[in-house]
């Protein structure tokens, strides 16, 4: 817990990453370069950035998957290497490749990852939360992709987790079923869940982060609410005509020189 | 806690459907050791001979006569005159009571044997047959028998093993060992190292799920599967071959439980590090093959040379070979069967803690 002047403990955030940094050897690639940042208890956070920026890696050390090479990581104050498992109850995650086992039902899956946690949540109001009431008794192989990321959603919540982690959670989903994602974690940030969420699409950053970073090549190269980051960044730039307000894809172009739509 | 909301359970079950959910699993664990059991029975079993004993008969004059009346007509023999082949063979009385092996006989002698296609020479000075078999001592018995009634005896043969084992009887218990190791290799070693491919494990590490419910509860279901399968398949070989197990079934069944053990802990040790499910099925090849042919599954092993036989005599599969048919053909006890159980505790123990020290959760090390 932090202390502030006036004798108040500010509780710790939920996710505090200090000076990361990760070097693959062999060949030596520099995945994750000196990040740094916090996310408040209640908050969706948001790593923002194109394909191999280091988002995943650095979600992954986060999520105890990866060892840092320098730095330090700590979930709700606690570090992984000393409370693992107790953060592990806390949190639950989608991962950027998933799989269930494709002969297990919708209900079997969320009752194995439900006998996990001390608290888990009562399987039939998660099944009707996210619309997966209908679909309980159906083999995961029968399932659409949107069902199916909806059931990895599912087995991400059932143990009623304080930290939520998604990455890129609605690639490859069609806009139609990536705005019923973005109403179910809406949803979780109205109950107080923290989130922390990697995306390559910047209207998904804007629609559900209330603060991010920038990732590229590693860096973090701005930071803040997307507000925020637009007005800094933007201010007095000429914008094509065929624009009217600043994206956050407007920001990756204007500091990198290349747009956040070309790695798609 | 209700039990089903245990993590242990929720693996066991999980286990359990992944493998009756699989069609072809029906097929392999029942109808496939059904089928090849019937092959080999078929082909091996020395009570099925569809041809008559064809004796070679020479020298007739000096036969008693009447003998062979009878014996022309006696079931199951068919006389083949060789007089004038053996007329033409000078002294080859002489040959055949001295040379012990048919490579070493004069080729016009063996030319009698195999041109003329006969299973054994009667001649005034001896019998004399190629095939040390218990089938042959059977023809001689009736041979010997015939010649009795011939002379108006009554000539009592008596088969020295009265209570003898079948093929059937003998083959079982090893089909049986062999499909539990094929299950414990390939079942086990392609499963962990399929779901280690699909990433489930990194996503079982971002939860609190205990390694050891997921190992144990995974061989636990392959256990139960296993020991359901062989109640099943002792049914099926005493309907099908008259198969019975002549000792206890509770400790037949544990041994099977304790075989899938072994076997399953093999196939979890062989998935430690693999990352793909092809490589995973070569691997367990090198084991499954020399335990195959070498575990006494389709031959027997006594003849195996002695520094061989102390090598096989380690396998897991021989070990639950030779227990199984301890247990079934003899019905031996725990006692009998203590050697192999400590070989079988041995390979689960130390697979066990391979598995432990080697396993790859998808974490970085």
């Amino acid at each position: 817990m932090k202390k502030l002047e006036k004798g108040l403990e500010r509780p710790a955030p939920a996710v505090e990453v200090t000076h990361l940094r990760k070097v693959y050897r062999k060949p030596e690639v520099v995945a994750v370069d000196d990040v740094s940042f916090c996310v408040d208890v209640g908050s969706c956070f948001g790593l923002l950035g194109p394909n191999g920026a280091g988002k995943s890696t650095t979600l992954e050390i986060i999520q105890g998957l990866k060892r840092p090479t320098s730095g330090e990581v700590r979930i709700f104050g606690l570090e992984f290497a000393r409370e693992g498992r107790h953060i592990r109850s806390r949190m639950g995650g989608v991962l950027q490749e998933n799989q269930l086992y494709a002969k297990t039902k919708v209900r079997e899956a969320l009752e194995l990852f439900a006998s996990f946690y001390p608290a888990p949540r009562d399987i039939p109001s998660l099944l009707e939360e996210l619309d997966l009431a209908p679909l309980a008794e159906r083999f995961v192989k029968d399932l659409s992709g949107g069902q199916r990321q909806r059931v990895f959603l599912a087995t991400a919540l059932v143990g009623d987790p304080d930290l939520v982690f998604l990455d890129e959670p609605t690639t490859g989903l069609d806009p139609s079923t990536r705005q019923d994602f973005w109403r179910i974690v809406s949803n979780l940030k109205s109950r107080g869940k923290s989130i922390v969420l990697t995306t390559h699409y910047m209207e998904e950053a804007e629609a559900l982060c209330d603060s991010l970073v920038i990732v590229d090549a590693g860096r973090v190269i701005e930071g803040g609410t997307p507000e925020a980051i637009i007005e800094r960044v933007m201010k007095g730039r000429e914008l094509p005509a065929a624009v009217r307000t600043a994206t956050l894809n407007d920001v990756f172009l204007t500091l990198t020189g290349r747009g956040l739509e070309a790695f798609r | 806690m209700k039990l089903s909301s245990s993590p242990l359970v929720q693996f066991f079950l999980l286990g359990l459907r992944g493998v009756l959910r699989e069609k072809s699993v029906v097929f392999w664990s029942f109808l496939f050791p059904l089928f090849v059991t019937g092959i080999f029975v078929q082909a091996f079993s020395p009570s099925n001979r569809p041809d008559p004993f064809r004796l070679g008969v020479g020298g007739f004059a000096a036969v008693d006569a009447p003998w062979l009346s009878t014996l022309s007509t006696a079931e199951g023999v068919t006389l083949v005159q060789v007089d004038d082949a053996l007329s033409a063979i000078p002294n080859y009385a002489e040959a055949l009571s001295r040379e012990t092996d048919a490579k070493s006989l004069p080729s016009a002698l063996r030319d009698i044997f195999f041109r003329q296609k006969i299973d054994a020479l009667l001649t005034p000075t001896g019998f004399f047959s190629l095939k040390a078999t218990e089938a042959s001592a059977r023809d001689v018995n009736r041979i010997l028998a015939a010649k009795a009634r011939a002379r108006g005896e009554t000539l009592e043969i008596r088969p020295v093993n009265v209570k003898g084992v079948s093929f059937a009887d003998w083959f079982a218990p090893g089909m049986i060992g062999l499909t539990i190791l094929t299950g414990g290799l390939f079942g086990t070693s392609f499963r962990l190292t399929s779901d280690r491919e699909k990433g489930l494990f990194r996503r079982y590490m971002l939860t609190p799920f205990r390694r050891s419910d997921y190992v144990l509860g995974f061989v636990a279901s392959r256990a139960v599967f296993v020991v359901a399968q062989s109640v099943l398949l002792l049914g099926l070989f005493r309907v099908v071959f008259g198969f019975q197990v002549h000792g206890s079934v509770v400790l037949f069944l544990g041994l099977v439980c304790l075989g899938s053990l072994a076997s399953n802990l093999l196939g979890a040790a062989i998935a430690s590090r693999i990352q793909k499910s092809e490589v995973a099925g070569g691997v367990a090849n090198i084991f499954f093959f020399p335990m195959m042919f070498l575990s006494g599954v389709y031959f027997r092993t006594e003849n195996f040379p002695p520094w061989l036989k102390s090598i096989t005599d380690c396998f897991s599969l021989s070990a639950l070979n030779t227990a199984l048919r301890a247990v079934a053909n003899e019905g031996l006890g725990v006692a009998d069967v203590s050697f192999e159980i400590g070989v079988l505790v041995v390979w689960a123990v130390a697979c066990l803690a391979l598995t432990v020290a080697l396993f790859d959760w998808g974490q970085e090390r």
